[in-house]
């Protein structure tokens, strides 16, 4: 897994890439943990993302949770059909933020 | 050569016997195995990634030691009180009542603190042990743990393992001070030999090495006891009938070993 | 033809032969289960479809043969393979098999304690993700004995399917259950696959169940293999066996008079 990250809109955008499994989904989990404690908002670019697995599905929740908490924005984008065939077992599509990319979500917010 | 006559009764004597034995020494060589395999994770489960983990060796322990500590003392606080009572009867006849105190702390240190302490743990956590694992084994929990990749023997055995080798000398020891308590009081109340001094008395006739003896043996009933409880549950089949065979199996052969072992260690310590 | 037929093997067992004590069970069984794929093992009682099941998972040693899961023979692998290859594979026991002195959410989430050293939080999260998958959510804190039969089967495949492990493996997955219950786990068995691109074998005997979830069916009896086909095949077999058992009517077996009655007297 690589990872990078960037600010737009007012929103840092954390860009996966790759496969997230087990061996690297503690280190997504830093990354998202970090962007927030910092106290930006934060959108999480999955479309570089062939694989997620539940350990790295588990990391966006505990995201997701901590951003509402502190107060802060959080959003996914760019989500391919395996990602999201994986949220969608255990309804998580329903709950997140889902976007298609920063601009459309950049709209929504108006 | 002729086929042996299958009829004769001596050709099943010895047909029989010899089932037995070899079933036996199977039964010996599984424990042995058993018993390595619960030292190697022990020792090595941390180098494959597959420690022991201690919160399940405190749980044992607990349940091992800790809930057993009351009847233990009530045994052996009764205990130390017969065996005061026996032991100034007999002195009576040679006008000797005071030299109770080294016969109570011998006795109880070398011989009846270990014994006591490991039948009744025998009784209560080597039926327990059996249970929980014969049960676990008739309901697929045993398979489970192997599907899962968890090594039955790492996850079940050594814990209790474990914490029966830390509990029962503790136990022992324990028993011990209950077991000299009780002919303290007797012989205060039948002699009016003081506590103070009673126990002053104790400390000066009690070596290291009758403490030592008691301890060793307390190990090895240790071992006997979680090695026979966890085999038989391992071994059960067929549903709850079977648990219920293992169990009662497990507390009759773990207390006949011990006292076997008993007998066999008391002949080689005191040579 | 199956659109599976052109994917890789996830399972190939070949010329599978197991004895209990002295007596041989399976008598060189070949199967072969592609990935992506649904196999039900159907076959009566004493056909040794649970024996199979054994084997697959790992719990035997066989006589003679070869199975390999995920390209591994593991009939021959080391015990460090045989332990990571576990990680990918999950299996729903027929009466759930969770270790009673755990809660539900520990039991899920036991997997997880002994092959990974993630965050204890997230442990927490992927199990209680689980448990919602199986619509279990919110009970991670009671213990197994206050379940329900049908929970309990629930609560173990959420523990089975923890480790999003590659094989899944279910014994009877609908044994003892009520039809609405029963269907549920068909359900969710079909969205493993589908969600998660699982290798799934299913071992059972109830007919209703595994013609709506199989991809393709292996019928065992007697330790044979009568055949392995898709549900129409089965369905529209022309061996008697087959439709004796697919009707529930008691086979006509042939019946050989000297050793029947061999068996009989025991002379």
């Amino acid at each position: 897994m690589n990872y990078a990250t960037r600010e737009e809109g007012g929103y840092v955008v954390l860009e996966l890439e790759g496969e997230i499994d087990l061996s690297c989904s503690p280190e997504a989990r830093k990354q998202i943990l970090h962007v927030l404690g910092a106290g930006n908002d934060l959108l999480v670019d999955l479309s570089g993302v062939s694989y997620i697995d539940s350990s790295g599905v588990a990391s966006l929740v505990e995201g997701y949770q901590t951003a509402k908490k502190a107060g802060r924005r959080f959003g996914l984008i760019g989500v391919s059909d395996a990602a999201m065939s994986v949220l969608q077992l255990a309804r998580l599509d329903k709950v997140f933020p889902i976007h298609a990319n920063i601009e459309e979500r950049l709209e929504e917010d108006g | 050569m002729a086929e042996p006559d299958s009829r004769n009764s001596v050709y099943l004597f010895v047909e029989h016997t010899g089932r037995v034995f070899i079933r036996a020494v199977e039964e010996a060589g599984y424990l042995c195995a058993l018993l390595i395999e619960s030292f190697f994770w022990l020792i090595c489960g941390p180098f494959f990634k597959q420690p022991v983990r201690s919160p399940a060796i405190f749980s044992q322990m607990m349940a091992i030691g800790i809930a057993a500590a009351p009847i233990v003392f009530i045994l052996s606080f009764a205990v130390g009180i017969m065996l005061a009572i026996q032991i100034i009867y007999n002195l009576r006849i040679f006008g000797a009542e005071s030299q109770v105190v080294g016969g109570v702390a011998l006795s109880v240190t070398r011989e009846f603190g270990p014994l006591i302490t490991s039948i009744l743990v025998a009784g209560r956590s080597g039926s327990a042990l059996a249970a929980r694992i014969g049960t676990m084994q008739v309901n697929q929990e045993v398979d489970a743990l192997r599907v899962m990749g968890i090594n039955p023997v790492r996850y079940l055995v050594s814990p209790s393992l474990m914490a029966m080798l830390i509990m029962l000398p503790t136990l022992t020891f324990f028993s011990d001070i209950a077991g000299i308590l009780g002919g303290a009081l007797y012989a205060s109340v039948e002699i009016g030999l003081g506590l103070e001094a009673y126990a002053f008395q104790t400390l000066e006739i009690l070596k290291m090495d009758d403490i030592y003896q008691g301890l060793i043996k307390s190990v090895v009933f240790a071992v006997i006891i979680s090695l026979i409880g966890v085999s038989n549950g391992f071994m059960v089949s067929g549903g709850a009938e079977g648990v219920g065979k293992a169990t009662t199996r497990s507390v009759v052969l773990s207390i006949s070993y011990i006292v076997v072992a008993d007998m066999i260690f008391t002949y080689f310590l005191n040579r | 033809m199956s659109a599976t037929e052109n994917r890789n093997p996830a399972i190939e067992v070949e010329d599978l032969v197991t004895h209990y004590g002295k007596v041989e069970i399976l008598h060189g069984v070949n199967m072969t289960v592609h990935e992506g794929e649904i196999m039900i093992i159907m076959g009566g009682s004493g056909s040794g479809k649970s024996t199979l099941l054994r084997y697959l998972l790992g719990l035997g040693v066989p006589t003679r043969g070869s199975i390999r899961l995920l390209g591994k023979d593991i009939t021959r692998i080391t015990s460090t393979e045989m332990h990571e290859l576990r990680q990918n594979m999950g299996v729903a026991f027929q009466g759930g098999a969770l270790l009673s002195s755990l809660t539900v959410g520990e039991n899920v989430q036991l997997p997880l304690n002994e092959h990974t050293r993630l965050d204890r939080k997230t442990k927490e999260i992927m199990a209680r993700m689980k448990l919602e998958v199986v619509n279990l959510g919110g009970f991670e804190n009671l213990m197994p004995a206050q379940l329900s039969g049908g929970m309990i089967k629930r609560a173990a495949v959420a523990r089975a399917i923890v480790m999003d492990p590659k094989l899944m493996f279910f014994d009877e997955p609908s044994a003892g259950l009520d039809p609405v219950v029963s269907a549920e786990l068909d359900e969710l068995i079909l969205r493993l696959r589908d969600a998660l691109q699982m290798t799934i074998v299913v071992v059972t005997h109830e007919l209703d169940s595994a013609f709506k979830i199989a991809d393709r069916i292996t019928v065992l009896d007697k330790g044979h293999i009568l055949m392995t086909g898709s549900v129409d095949e089965v369905r529209s077999s022309d061996s008697e066996r087959i439709q004796s058992l697919l009707n529930r009517r008691p086979g006509n077996d042939e019946i050989h008079a000297d050793e029947y009655l061999a068996r009989l007297t025991g002379m």
